[in-house]
């Protein structure tokens, strides 16, 4: 029976095995190692997303010098333990060594899913168990690449100004167990990574602390057993990660999130939603009857100049009734009259809905493709996720705000002959949250990877067109969602061009 | 989608019955049915879901059944099922569905003198989609997987015309791809089935009980694509069958089912009505 329970154990993807949650996450892809990673030794002088210097801020001890006793003592250490490695940790270390950053961007996808389940009607909603709907996921997701993002820029600064070579370099008893480099050890990295990214996901998911915690540890082990950093290195790794996440969560608890679901609907009187306004006003067309969600996100403190953001605020869209107007459903009808196979599958291949990623999510999976094939540092992949999902979430503060600010009906409102290929959502129609993410998205994409841009495009488009197909959102709602998404993702763009990256 | 009645029709409306049809015999049917649930299955709790309402299935059939020999039959069907829900905003569906190809064989039959007869029969099956319809939707026709089936089947006929059947089955399951791009592992099943009933020139009346029992699946859920859903069911039904007058050969079926316990299903009720015809291909030697 022991030996049963060991085979099952390795054989297990790593959720299944740590998880003490209810429901298993499911099996995580497998990542390759990367055979090469460039180095950016300028990293740390890149622009950090917040205005904080935290090198200055934080208060960490002075690293040993490399000829020390002290320092001696922690590459014993390291060569016993790497000694001692057995098959299994040196598997969990090529697991983590696919990339900390792109691995945590796994897990939150997959915490995403998990959440990603609509309160049954009268439910009191519990903080601790979030309702990870496309605007919380792409909060979490900024949030998380962010924390990362600034993390390690001050991680890579750290490395340089201190300058201690990798202990493979410097002690001929440590094989580094993925090549050796030429990345500076102090901090490790990994260990930024994980420290930075619990901090961030257990505020988000509290009930997955254990899990999370299990996942960060066996993330700094693999520090230990791929040789890469010393107990110095991982010590201070840690206190830098956790430092900067919490100034994101300082952040985080004052950008009014709390208040974007908005219970007793003041978003009524703030958006003036009167007949004047509104001439049709939108209807939950669930049954029951459900209130709207998160009708205040829109008034959440958005990362990139706010002022910048609602300059791209959608013009208003035709009334119902006007030519324009009928013209467009007309053509939704039509086509959810005659359906092809074609268009239904697009519709579901786009439509991310309650248990998958959300369409912010289905992005961050098309960019951990790219970004596997690049094989960048970590900083630089972090700082790719940053740039995408900043600007992922920007527009999706400018669609919710439109949407709640027009208040359109659906097509199905109108027109109750519209049939659907896909759930509606229990928001306002105008402008499609699909098209905004989507647009954000594969802009930013389209300007980190150029000999993408135009297959990203066409993916942009079809994620846009495939609400169409799917009989829930007009043309029009289409057009400036994608509109506005373009704009955000090219503030991400103008600011990718100064912050000393070089790409 | 919420299993059919009609996925498993063919079955429980006698498609493999415990009879063989005879060398050179033929039947074959067109049939109507009408089915219906606001209840279903999601694992085991009962639910009704405004958003959907009543799901009402409507679907025509053509059925037909040879025999190669005394002792090996060929059955084949093939339905046409229209789906819609009453509430709600989800498209209907409407399309050709599964192609049911069946061999059945006898390979033992035994006499009792003037008593009776008891009949062994195995029989193997493909069940394959015939075009694209829509899988994974909570209003959808069926789950587009391609099926194996093995049965055997146990008869004891009396001379009287009173006739009681078992019967096994086995249905291995092919995999489905979403439209996400994700392959769905389709839960396989097996089933078993007991009928009892009176065949007579001018008549015939059974009634079932069928019970179905699938390994290790999903429950529905938000994001759980239906293929891979768990479905058990216990079903029970009628079925009476008497000639046309004035036209030779003709005859009419009418039959029902009725769902009563499940996962994943809803709780339908079934009706149909078919018209059947035989006729002989043999030559009648000089």
């Amino acid at each position: 029976m022991k030996f049963n329970y060991k085979a099952i154990w390795i054989g297990c993807s790593l959720p299944l095995f740590l998880c003490s949650c209810e429901e298993d996450i499911p099996e995580m892809v497998e990542l390759p190692v990367p055979n090469s990673i460039a180095v950016d030794t300028d990293a740390g002088d890149w622009q950090h997303v917040m205005e904080v210097d935290y090198l200055s801020e934080i208060s960490l001890s002075a690293p040993d010098d490399v000829d020390s006793d002290a320092y001696r003592a922690e590459l014993g250490l390291l060569a016993a333990i790497i000694e001692k490695m057995n098959p299994e940790q040196e598997k969990r270390a090529s697991y983590w060594a696919s990339g900390g950053v792109l691995r945590w961007n796994q897990i939150c996808r997959e915490l995403v899913a998990k959440y990603n389940i609509a309160l049954p009607p009268g439910a009191i909603p519990d903080v601790k168990k979030p309702v990870a709907n496309p605007p919380f996921a792409a909060r979490a997701y900024a949030m998380l690449s962010v924390a990362q993002h600034d993390a390690l820029i001050a991680a890579w600064k750290l490395k340089y100004t201190v300058g201690r070579p990798a202990p493979s370099l410097t002690d001929s008893r440590i094989d580094a167990l993925f090549g050796s480099t030429e990345l500076p050890s102090y901090p490790s990295e990994q260990s930024v990574i994980a420290a930075t990214s619990i901090k961030i996901l257990t505020t988000l998911f509290p009930l997955e602390t254990d899990f999370l915690y299990r996942l960060a540890e066996e993330q700094v082990n693999t520090v230990r057993c791929g040789g890469t950093g010393t107990e110095s290195d991982i010590e201070a790794g840690w206190v830098l990660g956790d430092f900067v996440a919490s100034k994101i969560l300082e952040r985080a608890s004052s950008d009014r999130m709390s208040r974007a679901s908005d219970p007793e609907g003041t978003y009524i009187s703030f958006f003036k939603i009167d007949p004047s306004t509104v001439p049709v006003a939108w209807i939950s067309l669930a049954n029951p009857k459900v209130l709207p969600i998160l009708p205040m996100y829109g008034n959440i403190k958005t990362w990139h100049d706010s002022l910048a953001v609602f300059s791209a605020l959608p013009p208003p869209p035709p009334n119902v009734g006007t030519t324009a107007f009928n013209t467009d459903i007309t053509n939704v009808k039509s086509i959810s009259k005659n359906r092809s196979r074609e268009q239904w599958r697009i519709a579901e291949f786009w439509a991310d809905g309650g248990g998958t990623y959300t369409p912010p999510g289905h992005w961050n999976e098309i960019a951990e493709e790219l970004l596997v094939e690049a094989q960048w540092s970590e900083v630089r992949t972090a700082r790719a996720f940053s740039l995408m999902n900043r600007a992922i979430m920007d527009s999706g503060v400018l669609c919710w705000y439109a949407k709640y600010k027009y208040y359109f009906p659906r097509p199905s409102q109108i027109d109750l002959e519209i049939k659907t290929s896909t759930g509606i959502p229990n928001f306002p129609s105008y402008t499609s949250g699909h098209s905004s993410f989507s647009s954000a998205a594969g802009t930013v994409l389209g300007y980190l990877f150029p000999d993408q841009k135009e297959e990203l495009q066409r993916q942009f488009i079809e994620a846009g067109d495939s609400r169409i197909f799917g009989g829930i959102h007009y043309g029009f709602d289409n057009v400036e969602g994608r509109n506005s998404g373009i704009a955000v993702g090219k503030l991400a763009i103008s600011e990718g061009r100064n912050d000393g990256a070089d790409n | 989608m919420l299993i059919l009645f009609t996925n498993q029709v063919a079955l429980s409306q006698g498609l493999l019955d415990g009879f063989m049809r005879g060398r050179g015999q033929m039947v074959t049917a067109l049939s109507y049915s009408y089915e219906d649930y606001d209840t279903y299955f999601v694992g085991t709790a009962k639910t009704q879901n405004e958003n959907l309402g009543t799901i009402k299935i409507n679907s025509v059939s053509i059925f037909a059944a040879a025999g190669l020999t005394d002792y090996l039959d060929i059955v084949v069907s093939l339905p046409y099922i229209d789906t819609r829900a009453t509430q709600g905003f989800w498209s209907g569906q409407k399309d050709v569905q599964d192609l049911n190809l069946f061999l059945k064989g006898r390979f033992f039959e035994k006499d009792f003198s003037k008593k009776g007869n008891l009949s062994l029969m195995g029989a193997l099956g493909l069940i394959t989609p015939l075009s694209d319809y829509i899988a994974d939707a909570p209003v959808s026709i069926g789950n587009q997987s391609t099926q194996l089936e093995g049965r055997f089947i146990a008869q004891y006929s009396t001379t009287s015309g009173i006739f009681a059947m078992g019967q096994m089955g086995y249905s291995k399951r092919g995999n489905v791809t979403m439209d996400t791009g994700f392959e769905v592992s389709v839960p396989d099943a097996w089933d078993f089935i007991v009928r009892a009933g009176g065949s007579y020139k001018k008549l015939y009346a059974d009634a079932w009980f069928q019970h179905q029992n699938s390994r290790n699946g999903t429950n529905i859920g938000p994001g759980i694509p239906f293929p891979g859903n768990e479905i058990d069911f216990s079903r029970i039904g009628f079925t009476l069958y008497h000639p046309v007058p004035i036209l030779k050969n003709f005859g009419v079926a009418f039959s029902s089912g009725f769902t009563l316990m499940g996962s994943n299903i809803g709780i339908s009720n079934r009706f149909s009505a078919a018209l059947v015809y035989h006729f002989s291909v043999s030559n009648t030697q000089p």
